[in-house]
């Protein structure tokens, strides 16, 4: 039943699509729309979320690209047993995507943010019988969770220099963040947060390896949207944080060394997939590199090439997980002449790897103009930058080749699985997405210009409405274009030495950062590893030893900064009842502490416990008298279970243990008096917390027990909180217990 | 070690205690009582049954898995809260129905599910350990000759 549901989920990104295109032509240019619901106000927290124009790219992308993958993924995952929680997967990380590009608070963001992290590492982990799976999605994890944190605590900074949770506060204030002796921190920590999810050198090695995941996964997660959410969250900063000196040298310097290292580690591939990856890597370098020149034109031009990159690479990755189904290799010098069998499919790659080569008239084209101009333009950019843009540009060329167009054509040669064109759900994504980019290349739909104009004017941070110049004339920049195809060819057709001089040119192996990482995780391995083994040596004796050490420094502290002295004259003499029970109390106590018997103790210990519960009911607080005698008499019958199971061997302990084990037991003891003695004698002149809740438990709560409406009312959240853990200690406590009911041999007792 | 006293007075116990741990439940909010001194005073009940039956019959007796109460409950005290949301109120805000039945109510009763839940999922796997019994058994023989 649920799976039939499966080929029409499409529809649910698709009816987003149409609800946001919706809400643009609302909006218009610079309209925003916002949305704000108190969540814990006193903190300063709200679920605010805000759509603008700069929003609204990424949210077409999520969802125009998400409806295709969604098709395609359903054709894809037809023989899955597990296609339920891969949709479920997929779904979810769309939300959590739209969430987080909409949202206006920066915890929210956050939030969204590690979701986003969270559905990646299931879905890249989701054919966990493979070990290659199961390694790739923990890694990306740990990447981009340890940039999350960074982000983190760059946001709780921000938000201190700016004043603001929230964008549209922290964006008008930008003097005060770049003026804020915080500011290398707050830049330094949220890039490090960006880089990081968005795979820039030198923390690129995860998205790779990230290619685990199912085809569909890396056209989605890894190509089109999730790595692209540090683009987002950059361009979203740039107002607050961008223009200054440390913002060029930072986004410059990572992201041309990103995107020419990317494309020439591709060139050492021959998986399509992983070919794609490091050129991915490539592509996100380059618009960092554009954000870092900040100039107008440099924004316009990040804006286009991110649609560019989206439409492109989605399709190519989309269509190689269709060859490979189809033939069974994802190798690309075992691919050839494809065109024959699967023509659709070839039509879509040879479309989209020309837009990504930059040939005129596709959308790619339009793309490498704007950011060749951008170069040109900018004051900020060095003939350094300009040289790695054109120089990753054609390694890009090359690798369009190799993927998308050469697979295709050419001689017959013997596939190792040759079989018929795919389903339609395969093909009609990656044919789509590439008549897209035909389609944008070709009319510039005034549309699509006006939304990526208003886009990079948000991003930019000036309400100066400028239109995009796709065409820039028969000038530098068209020189610079066809140098680009033609070195670009050049190097497709010198591929094989090429291969062969990146991979000798260098020691990949050692340069690889991924070593850092490996390294990294054995000594954290190691550091818990010591820690766990010195606090969890197994013995009773030292849990409570450490217990009461860790007791006894708590109460010490708070016993010493209390500056007041309790005058004992306020003390009543003691009635009658109170004598009979104080006296109950010490005879149960003397008794525990002389003689021994671990059932004997037990009792007596519930016996001390029913007393103190004695003292509670004749002292006005039945409550917690009745609490305590229930606690007690379960806390007997449990702990003589436990006792009983408990091995008959005394453990002997070193004379000098034993001496300080005393000593800390008296300490705790002496603390506890002199707490109990201040509590009772409490400083008049402190207002005690229970006043309030006395005087308002009737007229708001509607309850005259206290201790009720404080545990279901007024502190309710924490009530919830403690029955939660309540019920993890007992699952933790079933599954300690069950393997000795299981392993037991013999008849069983039910 | 189940004497033939434990058992019928347990049938006895068992009864009266379950009809005063509602009471105790639903009187909790003016009066003392509430939802985890209820569920407490419940599975002190069941468990002295089950000391004088074995766990089976109080498992029968329980119907679900002690652990399905536990979630249970905390569904329904989490879920309480949110009914205040949806006017656009925090979230666990109180609703008062005929100044009696309210959200604090069902709260509390999640509460009183889930102690009675992981009191008795503990409880009753203890008792059905094999040996719990006659280990317990043979250390009352024990401390008897000490």
């Amino acid at each position: 039943m649920r799976e039939r549901v499966i080929p029409w989920l499409w529809l649910i990104p698709l009816s987003l699509t149409v609800f946001f295109g919706g809400m643009w032509r609302r909006l218009g240019g610079d309209g925003v729309w916002s949305f704000r619901v108190p969540w814990a106000p006193d903190l300063g927290l709200f679920f605010s979320l805000r759509v603008d124009a700069l929003s609204l790219v990424f949210l077409f992308l999520i969802t125009g690209i998400g409806t295709l993958v969604f098709l395609y993924a359903s054709g894809y995952l037809r023989a899955s047993p597990r296609r339920v929680p891969f949709f479920f997967f997929l779904t979810l990380f769309m939300l959590s995507m739209i969430g987080l590009v909409a949202s206006d608070h920066l915890l929210l963001l956050f939030v969204f943010w590690e979701m986003t992290s969270l559905t990646s590492f299931l879905l890249i982990g989701f054919r966990s019988d493979q070990g290659t799976a199961r390694r790739g999605a923990s890694q990306a994890l740990l990447v981009t969770s340890v940039g999350g944190l960074c982000l983190l605590a760059g946001f709780i900074l921000l938000a201190q220099a700016g004043g603001s949770w929230e964008f549209s506060e922290l964006l008008t204030r930008g003097e005060a963040i770049r003026g804020s002796p915080f500011y290398p921190a707050i830049l330094g920590l949220i890039l490090l947060g960006a880089f990081t999810k968005s795979a820039q050198v030198p923390f690129h090695f995860w998205l790779p390896n990230a290619m685990a995941a199912p085809t569909p996964v890396s056209a989605y997660l890894h190509s089109a949207t999730m790595v692209k959410a540090g683009v987002y969250l950059v361009a979203r900063l740039h107002p607050a944080l961008g223009a200054t000196e440390l913002w060029h040298i930072l986004l410059l310097l990572i992201g041309s060394v990103t995107a020419v290292l990317g494309p020439l580690m591709a060139l050492r591939e021959q998986d399509l997939k992983r070919l794609l990856a490091y050129s991915t890597i490539g592509a996100l370098g380059l618009l960092m590199m554009l954000l870092g020149l900040g100039s107008e034109s440099a924004m316009q031009a990040a804006m286009v090439y991110l649609i560019v990159h989206s439409l492109y690479k989605a399709a190519l990755f989309m269509v190689a997980g269709a060859v490979n189904q189809k033939t069974g290799t994802r190798n690309v010098r075992a691919l050839e002449n494809l065109m024959q069998v699967m023509p659709l499919t070839a039509i879509a790659a040879i479309l989209a790897a020309l837009s990504m080569a930059g040939f005129p008239p596709l959308i790619g084209f339009m793309g490498k103009e704007m950011i060749y101009q951008a170069k040109l333009d900018s004051i900020h950019s060095s003939w350094l930058v300009g040289a790695a843009g054109v120089f990753a540009n054609c390694l890009m060329v090359a690798i369009a080749f190799i993927v998308g167009i050469n697979p295709f054509v050419g001689r017959i040669k013997k596939l190792p699985q040759v079989s018929k064109e795919v389903g339609f759900s395969m093909w009609v994504g990656p044919v789509i997405l590439a008549l897209v980019g035909l389609g944008i290349g070709i009319l510039q739909p005034s549309s699509v210009m006006n939304l990526l104009a208003s886009a990079s004017s948000v991003a930019w941070g000036a309400s100066a409405d400028f239109a995009i110049k796709p065409w820039h004339g028969f000038g530098w920049v068209f020189i610079l274009s066809l140098l680009t195809l033609a070195v670009g060819v050049l190097m497709f057709w010198l591929r094989r030495p090429l291969r062969y001089l990146i991979r000798r040119a260098l020691d990949w192996e050692a340069l690889e950062p991924e070593r850092l990482y490996f390294i990294s995780l054995k000594v954290l391995q190691f550091g818990s590893d010591m820690v766990t083994r010195s606090l969890q040596g197994g013995r009773l004796s030292h849990y409570v030893f450490g217990m009461g050490l860790g007791l006894l420094l708590l109460w010490g502290s708070a016993v010493a900064e209390l500056s007041f002295v309790p005058s004992l004259s306020s003390f009543q003499s003691p009635g009658l009842e109170e004598l009979a029970i104080s006296s109950f109390i010490l005879t149960a106590l003397v008794a525990l502490a002389i003689r021994r018997g671990r059932i004997f103790s037990v009792v007596m210990m519930g016996s001390l416990g029913a007393g103190v519960a004695l003292l509670y009911i004749t002292h006005s607080a039945p409550d917690v008298g009745i609490a305590q005698v229930l606690v007690e008499t379960l806390s007997v019958i449990l702990v003589l279970f436990l006792v009983a199971g408990l091995p008959q061997v005394v453990a002997r302990t070193r004379p000098h243990h034993r001496a300080i084990r005393i000593l800390v037991s008296c300490g705790l003891a002496i603390c506890m008096t002199a707490l109990s003695l201040l509590t009772l004698l409490r400083d008049p002149n402190v207002d005690p917390v229970s006043r309030f809740f006395v005087e308002k438990s009737v007229s708001e709560a509607h309850g005259a027990n206290v201790v009720n409406v404080i545990l279901v009312d007024f502190r309710a959240f924490d009530t919830l909180a403690e029955i939660t853990v309540l019920a993890l200690a007992a699952l933790a406590t079933l599954l300690l217990l069950k393997p000795m009911i299981r392993k037991t041999p013999g008849r069983s007792d039910r | 070690m189940s004497s033939l006293l434990l058992r019928i007075a347990s049938r006895l116990i068992l009864v009266l205690e379950l009809g005063f741990a509602l009471v105790f439940l639903f009187r909790g909010h003016n009066q003392p009582g509430g939802g985890f001194i209820g569920a407490l005073i419940a599975a002190s009940a069941l468990s002295v049954y089950g000391l004088a039956f074995r766990a089976e019959p109080v498992r029968r007796l329980l119907f679900f898995h002690p652990v399905t109460y536990m979630g249970a409950g905390i569904l329904l005290s989490a879920g309480s809260g949110f009914l205040a949301v949806f006017s656009w109120e925090p979230y666990m805000t109180a609703r008062w129905w005929g100044g009696w039945i309210g959200t604090p109510l069902l709260f509390d009763f999640g509460v009183f599910l889930t102690v009675l839940g992981m009191t008795m999922s503990v409880i009753l796997t203890l008792i059905e350990r094999r040996d719990g019994f006659s280990s317990l058994a043979s250390l009352f023989r024990q401390e008897r000759r000490d």
